[in-house]
């Protein structure tokens, strides 16, 4: 119990021995980690090293096959799907690669769909903070077609901080972008880890987005192989090459 | 924006139904609310006749004996005597005895015969000369061209006789007045009026207290005593458009339902973007009835407003071509609109939270993945109960097999019924099975294209499935409806035509052959036998798979030497034996009566009676399912008058025409033609709804490929840019529409077929089906050719934009 308490006050997200099978195939082999709160964590690896899988169980998306997966202490293995989608949506903000706004609402409906999904409304203040902070103030009742792809990030990004969630999980979030536009996007990430103390979990396989992290965690086939502090761009991909 | 053309597909379809089911209302109401127009009974308070309806208790299977009611096509008379009492009931002036019989005029015009009193009624009022006072002496219309004092042959039930015009009346419908003593003997029924009309200002409760078990009409429904034959009809039309407003909704669910499940596979990944950012299943759920119910409302709206035009439409067409008698009225409120617009909605609602539950199977991981693939696999629930609607397809099948008549017809509805909405629900299995075999056939014609098109339509199986069911839902309903009605007419007419002996036919060109006219035929020498005949409606308790229906019957009267001009193809007992009060019995409607037994039924005018049952027979169709003798028929009608007489020996009847008026003689197959002409005219009702259901398929079906087709445009231009020409990519459309219109059609064509085998066999005993080749190419080229329109006109316009794909 005391070990719990400490987990809850230390971890925003905890794995515990998590395994995710598809038929024969091992996605995710016994991965054991803590998301440290506050912390901007980026998880890298090759293609079919399991980040997507791990993205997904992390989150809640997806249930591993063994294991256990706590997020803020909770554990979501007993939990049924609609009180997930609740956790989900309290705790937990997303940002994807592509496909990221309903293309029907404007600006200001796609970031505050969270809070309108779960009944209540958002807080003016924090509204407009938000929506300040990704740089959107004047393209509120603009629709998602209307944006460019770097200003549709953004727009996922505040979204995914309108709930001041446990946790945001970004998955590739610049993978779409130009080099300057992602820059921007992952200055306010960066930001959102620095004046909120926002926990971030940055998956992606480039160097250069690794580089904004705390710290960078390395997946190969499913297990968890290394992890770097205070990553520099060159160390990560140093590390990269090795993989 | 895609979605937004779905929106319109839904609307149009919604509204369409809307149209078809508040039409269909609008007949229901006309229905229940029509009577026959009040022309001679105007002045009348109340006209009081026999019971215009038969009621019985019949067994039903497992539950209390259930009180059903039939009305009676002919007028139920009433005794003179019940006057008396009428006349004692306080306010009542006086109580006129009314009779009514057909008479010909010798200009060939046939008019209504009454005794003078019957003229106050309306009130008619004489325009020139005065009431008939002689036994010779008659009153007729103006408009029937005679002048006062000059001599008039009138021919009733005998002879034409001389009558001097007495005098004249100027409006109302074509008339002759003679005193009541001539038109009581006139009539054939002397002690016995066809109404007791009521004069004066008397209670309502009062003079039916004063007339038990008679009934008292007033108001609008005092048409119905002067003309039974609207309210002989509303049965029927409740009935038709009932069950035609259930089609229409039952189509409405396939066609709706499919553009609903088109549109939730479209926004899969908005869907999933929902649950993904927190949207729990019920949400997105919510989300999808919410929005089908904003284009619902409107549309059902719309097009419950619309119906009230169409249905005034198919009223005034059935009117034109006499299927509904003159005079049944049309009754338009805002009822029917109301009723089709709920109606409507809650069909929608219904294919939206059916549809939706696919919601609750995507992933919110999906939104991740950069492409939506194609679910695979077919959810269980959708399996099984696609498997139990086939099995209730098939018992009804068995059902069929063991029901004759009316029983067969029902449960052949239920048939094609069950069967197409086990294809909705079996529908990518269907796919899977057509694409298999098809799909080999198009790489055959085309090796690059036709792999393309069978890797395309196997790949959306899930959707090529939703195409699948309203092609083969349009091919099997017009199928079935036009071919059950085509055999019918085809069975009535072999039945009809090896059933008949007779070698020439005398018929009425008037309201009908008086008695004389048989025994004056059968006096001509050559001739072997004169065999007159009189059709009516009985009413019977007709016993099938344990439970019994109360059923208005045709029947016919036929005069004592049946057997030598008529054949019906007895099973059991002697036609001979037809005499005094006997009947003999189509195998349709025998039930387990045997011969020997007692079979008690209604006559034209309500008379109960027991009659021993002397013959089975087999041709039913051919000759109607009750035959009686003719002498109780006459004895039991509104007129005593026969409808034909059939004819053995080829003598001249020159002589019998001649001598009454409005006769003539036709060939076996000229009066044949005439019987499969009036058949015919029996299905233009349901030929009329046909048509419009099947029109609604039509477009729900074109909407829901077009759209289909116009959200592929990414895909299309994907192939475009890795390489496919044009022509490639249309080509391979081309074999894929080939590919599911031919399984859609083929799956449409098999429930057909079955159903339609399975009807010929209960219903008509014939071994197939009676299809006109030249409708069967129609329906299969109108439902091929418009689908295929629909795929490849949106395909053409998408590549001639040259589109390059672009992720939205």
């Amino acid at each position: 119990m005391t070990t719990m308490t400490a987990q809850a006050t230390t971890e925003a997200v905890g794995l515990d021995a998590v395994t995710k099978t598809y038929g024969a195939v091992r996605a995710l082999d016994g991965i054991t980690w803590a998301v440290p709160r506050g912390g901007f964590t980026a998880v890298m690896g090759p293609s079919g090293s399991g980040k997507s899988t791990f993205l997904h169980c992390a989150s809640g998306l997806d249930r591993p096959t063994e294991g256990t997966v706590r997020v803020g202490g909770v554990d979501l293995g007993p939990l049924a799907e609609a009180k997930r989608t609740r956790l989900r949506r309290e705790r937990i903000g997303f940002v994807f690669q592509a496909f990221n706004l309903i293309p029907s609402m404007d600006v200001e409906q796609n970031i505050t769909l969270p809070l309108r999904l779960g009944g209540t409304e958002a807080d003016p203040a924090w509204l407009a903070e938000v929506i300040g902070r990704v740089g959107l103030a004047d393209r509120r009742t603009h629709r998602p077609s209307e944006l460019s792809g770097g200003q549709q990030q953004r727009a996922a990004l505040a979204r995914a901080l309108i709930t001041r969630p446990e946790v945001v999980f970004a998955d590739e979030p610049t993978g779409a972008l130009d080099p300057r536009t992602a820059r921007g996007v992952l200055r306010m990430l960066r930001e959102a880890a620095d004046l909120t103390g926002q926990t971030i979990v940055l998956v992606t396989h480039d160097p250069m987005a690794a580089a904004w992290a705390d710290s960078v965690v390395f997946l190969s086939r499913g297990r968890i192989v290394d992890e770097l502090a205070a990553p520099t761009a060159s160390a990560v991909m140093a590390r990269w090459e090795t993989l | 924006m895609k979605s937004r053309g779905i929106s319109a597909g839904i609307f149009v379809a919604l509204a369409f139904a809307a149209v078809l089911v508040g039409a269909c209302g609008v007949l229901l109401e006309s229905a229940l609310r029509a009577h026959a127009p009040v022309e001679r009974s105007g002045a009348a308070a109340a006209v009081v006749t026999g019971p215009q309806s038969v009621e019985s208790r019949v067994k039903r299977l497992g539950e209390e004996p259930e009180k059903q009611s039939r009305p009676l096509t002919e007028r139920a008379p009433v005794p003179v005597a019940a006057a008396a009492r009428l006349r004692a009931v306080p306010g009542v002036s006086d109580v006129v005895a009314d009779v009514s019989f057909p008479v010909l005029l010798s200009s060939g015009r046939p008019v209504t015969g009454h005794g003078w009193e019957s003229a106050a009624l309306r009130p008619y009022k004489l325009s020139a000369g005065r009431a008939p006072q002689a036994p010779d002496e008659v009153v007729l219309s103006r408009s029937t061209g005679a002048e006062p004092g000059t001599v008039v042959r009138v021919q009733a039930d005998g002879t034409p006789r001389p009558y001097r015009v007495s005098g004249l009346v100027a409006d109302g419908p074509a008339t002759a007045f003679f005193t009541t003593a001539t038109a009581a003997a006139m009539s054939g029924h002397p002690g016995r009026a066809d109404a007791l009309a009521v004069l004066g200002d008397p209670d309502e409760d009062a003079l039916r207290e004063a007339a038990p078990g008679l009934t008292v009409a007033t108001g609008a429904a005092r048409g119905d005593a002067e003309d039974p034959a609207v309210a002989a009809a509303r049965p029927d039309i409740v009935e038709l458009s009932a069950s035609f407003g259930g089609i229409a909704v039952m189509t409405a669910l396939v066609v709706v339902g499919g553009l609903i499940v088109l549109s939730v596979r479209e926004r899969a990944r908005e869907f999933a973007l929902l649950r993904a950012v927190g949207a729990t299943p019920g949400q997105v759920r919510g989300r999808l009835v919410r929005e089908t119910l904003r284009v619902g409302a409107p549309a059902a709206l719309t097009g419950g407003v619309l119906s009230l035009a169409l249905g005034a439409a198919m009223h005034a067409a059935m009117i034109r071509e006499g299927v509904l008698p003159d005079g049944f009225g049309l009754s338009l409120s805002p009822l029917p609109a109301l009723a089709a617009a709920a109606v409507t909605l809650l069909a929608a609602t219904a294919t939206a939270l059916l549809a939706s539950l696919r919601v609750s199977r995507i992933r919110p991981v999906e939104a991740l993945g950069e492409a939506a693939a194609e679910p695979a696999g077919l959810p269980r629930w959708r399996v099984v109960t696609g498997v139990v609607f086939l099995i209730i397809g098939l018992n009804a099948l068995g059902f069929s097999a063991g029901a004759t008549g009316p029983t067969a017809n029902a449960s052949i509805g239920g048939l094609v019924i069950s069967l197409i909405v086990a294809t909705a629900f079996l529908g990518p299995l269907v796919a899977r099975a057509g694409n298999r075999v098809l799909g080999r056939a198009a790489r055959t014609v085309s090796p690059v294209a036709g792999r393309m098109a069978q890797h395309a339509a196997g790949a959306a199986a899930l959707r090529a499935g939703s195409l699948i069911t309203p092609v083969a839902l349009a091919v099997a309903f017009a199928g079935v409806q036009l071919f059950a009605q085509s055999t019918v007419v085809h069975a009535t007419r072999v039945q009809a035509a090896d059933g008949t002996r007779a070698d020439q036919i005398v018929v009425a060109a008037g309201p009908g052959l008086p008695r004389g006219v048989a025994d004056a035929v059968r006096r001509v020498p050559g001739v072997m036998a004169a065999t007159p005949v009189k059709r009516t409606t009985v009413v019977m308790p007709v016993k099938e798979l344990g439970e019994q229906d109360l059923r208005s019957l045709n029947a016919r009267g036929i005069g004592p030497d049946a057997a030598a001009t008529l054949d019906p193809d007895v099973s059991a007992g002697r036609l001979g034996d037809l005499r005094g009060g006997t009947v003999a019995l189509s195998r349709d409607v025998a039930g387990g009566l045997d011969t020997g037994d007692t079979a008690p039924l209604w006559l034209g005018d309500g008379t109960r009676v027991d009659a021993r049952v002397v013959a089975i027979y087999d041709r039913g169709l051919g000759f109607g399912d009750v035959l009686l003798p003719r002498d109780l028929v006459a004895a039991h009608s509104s007129s005593p008058l026969d409808d034909h007489i059939l004819v053995r020996g080829h003598a001249d009847l020159g002589a019998v025409t001649a001598a009454y008026a409005g006769t003539r003689v036709v060939s076996p197959g000229a009066y044949q033609a005439d019987l499969s002409r009036e058949i015919r005219l029996q299905g233009f009702a349901s030929h009329l709804i046909v048509a419009a259901i099947t029109g609604f398929i039509v477009i729900g079906l074109a909407t829901t490929l077009a759209l289909a087709t116009a959200a592929r445009r990414r895909e299309f231009a994907l192939l475009r840019l890795v390489g496919a020409t044009r022509r490639q990519v249309l080509r391979m459309l081309r074999l894929e529409a080939a590919i599911v219109l031919g399984t859609g059609v083929a799956a449409g064509a098999l429930i057909a077929a079955v159903t339609l085998l399975a009807f010929a066999a209960a219903v008509t005993g014939l071994p197939l089906p009676s299809v006109p080749p030249l409708t069967c190419a129609a329906i299969l080229l109108g439902v091929a050719g418009s689908g295929s329109a629909a795929i490849l006109l949106p395909v053409r316009a998408v590549l001639r934009r040259r589109t390059s794909p672009t992720p939205s």
